[in-house]
């Protein structure tokens, strides 16, 4: 991700505000990766304080934001939390952290293929695509002052967005038996936004790569694992973007990866391709497992196509470019105001994405 | 669609302040398109008309649009520089000054199939150049050089333009002035 500090800044001018930020987001970065603290060295506090932390930090933010200190109603604090601006200062905080957040948590899962780029309101994000081409030379006679003259152009590919809404409703009597809370649906609708932009990424690299040729001496799309395809393609990629080539795969496609010999396997670290489901350094390419994302779409199907194995530079340019336009947007509307009496809640987020880049790509179709 | 991509590869107007002029064209005219020399722009001491291509003066000196154009226009008029890289996305828009470089025997260009009009064939009937033609600014495939401007076809090449995740190469054509008067 990009600009994360200045996403932050713009929210809040204030340097202790900032940093409260940035350690929401270190701390949700610790808690989804299962650890037990946060932090290093002098600076590391277990998980039980930082979840305190942080929210003596929301809480605090939600103060500054509204203006209203949360002190001055301590005998009665459902009437601090039932005033507008209280509840409209909580949903712009959390529409903060999704901010930061939902961009940083995927690009865990598809950093090597996607980067984020943040644009203001109105922006349209352009990126910039040169070249892979060199200037080749030519023999020339020893009485001539210069050859012809080469030359080439950049391109570019702009990203419009689209804004996308989730509206999450709770009927007033649920709320009173506790059954649901709107917080519970805003925190799903939240996570649905970030899993529609993780498909969106998907689908964007899936079409980009497979509709790049699969003929002729550009193939670089492929069908039917074999060893010498693709240990060719590796070599093809990594040549042509000056950088390593690695494979992408799930765990289901990783695992077809082995030697075309029967033979050979008996070398294999057997325990550890048991153990990891696939071999992690083939033929001189790293393959790397991606976790398996579930489709929502369709029920118990899953997003990343299990017979496909991808060939990427990581250290290229990315393959697709993900532009996020300005912050997400939340409203809230209480019970009472209205008729039937459900609480709704809504969270807006602008988005697009392209396949934008000098950077060769490539797949290899397990039939 | 994309317009016209032009490559001076060795032109004698690299040498010589003479052979660059600046024209005002009647109409949009995309690069690596020609014309020849019309009347000077009232007011404007280095300014001159465009006249396209006609049957009375294909052998005339002809002059060909290599901007360098950033200029892009919108369909309301609003113009605007620097808006897109891709040199595919600009035309010289009509009122606005034109760089043309008058073209000489021996003259080495790159044209991207955009430029140019018709098809090139490269078996049977073959197109060895590509000629001004009567109403047309742009140059036209033909199966021979005729009495006027004809550029020689010598090699088929590309253009590196940065674009998608495949092949950046556009086609293109070399060619060499060789029938000029």
């Amino acid at each position: 991700m990009t600009n994360e500090r200045n996403l932050i800044m713009s929210f809040a001018s204030n340097e202790d505000v900032a940093t409260g930020y940035e350690k929401f987001v270190e701390y949700y970065n610790a808690f989804k990766s299962n650890k037990s603290s946060v932090g290093v060295g002098d600076n590391e506090i277990s998980m039980e304080d930082a979840h305190k932390k942080m929210n003596a930090f929301f809480s605090s933010e939600v103060e500054r934001v509204a203006r209203r200190e949360m002190k001055d109603y301590k005998s009665n604090l459902m009437q601090y939390f039932q005033f507008t601006d209280v509840r409209e200062a909580a949903f712009a905080v959390v529409s903060i952290l999704t901010d930061l957040i939902v961009p940083n948590a995927i690009l865990k899962d598809v950093a090597p293929i996607a980067e984020f780029t943040n644009v203001g309101w109105g922006d349209t994000a352009k990126v910039l695509v040169k070249p892979r081409d060199i200037f080749v030379p030519s023999k020339i006679g020893h009485g001539r002052r210069m050859g012809v003259i080469h030359q080439q152009f950049a391109g570019e590919v702009t990203i419009p967005t689209y804004l996308r809404e989730v509206t999450v409703g709770v009927p007033f009597y649920d709320v009173l038996l506790g059954r649901y809370t709107l917080a519970e649906y805003m925190v799903k609708a939240a996570t649905g936004l970030e899993a529609q932009i993780r498909y969106d990424v998907w689908d964007a690299f899936e079409t980009a790569v497979g509709a790049l040729d699969s003929s002729g001496t550009a193939k670089l799309v492929y069908t039917g694992y074999t060893q010498d395809d693709f240990v060719n393609l590796a070599e093809t990629i990594g040549a042509w973007n000056q950088s390593r080539a690695v494979v992408l795969g799930t765990k289901t496609a990783c695992s077809k990866v082995l030697p075309a010999s029967t033979n050979y396997r008996i070398d294999l670290d057997t325990s550890s391709y048991v153990k990891n489901g696939s071999l992690r350094d083939f033929m001189g390419t790293e393959v790397i497992q991606m976790e398996q994302i579930a489709d929502y779409a369709t029920e118990f199907s899953v997003k990343l196509d299990n017979t496909k194995l991808y060939f990427v530079s990581p250290a290229q340019q990315k393959i697709i470019h993900v532009a996020m336009e300005g912050n997400t947007l939340g409203t809230v509307k209480d019970n009472k105001e209205a008729a039937n009496l459900i609480a709704t809640g809504t969270m807006m987020k602008s988005w697009g994405v392209a396949a934008a880049t000098a950077a060769l790509a490539g797949v290899i179709t397990i039939s | 669609m994309a317009y016209g991509v032009v490559q001076l590869l060795s032109v004698a107007a690299k040498d010589v302040d003479a052979y660059n002029k600046t024209f005002i064209g009647a109409a949009d005219i995309e690069n690596g398109s020609v014309f020849t020399l019309g009347d000077a722009v009232s007011g404007q001491e280095d300014e001159y008309a465009v006249v396209q291509p006609a049957t009375a003066n294909l052998a005339d000196q002809h002059y060909m649009a290599a901007s360098v154009n950033r200029l892009v226009t919108t369909i309301n008029g609003q113009k605007y520089y620097n808006l897109a890289q891709d040199p595919r996305a600009f035309i010289n828009v009509t009122g606005e000054p034109i760089d043309g470089i008058a073209l000489k025997l021996g003259d080495e260009v790159r044209l991207s199939s955009d430029a140019l009009a018709g098809t090139y064939v490269s078996s049977g009937s073959v197109t060895t150049h590509v000629v001004a033609t009567d109403s047309a600014y742009k140059l036209t495939w033909a199966t021979a050089a005729i009495s006027g401007l004809s550029l020689k076809h010598v090699r088929t090449s590309y253009i590196s333009i940065g674009d998608a995740i495949g092949s950046q190469r556009v086609t293109a054509y070399d060619f060499i002035v060789d029938a000029v008067v």
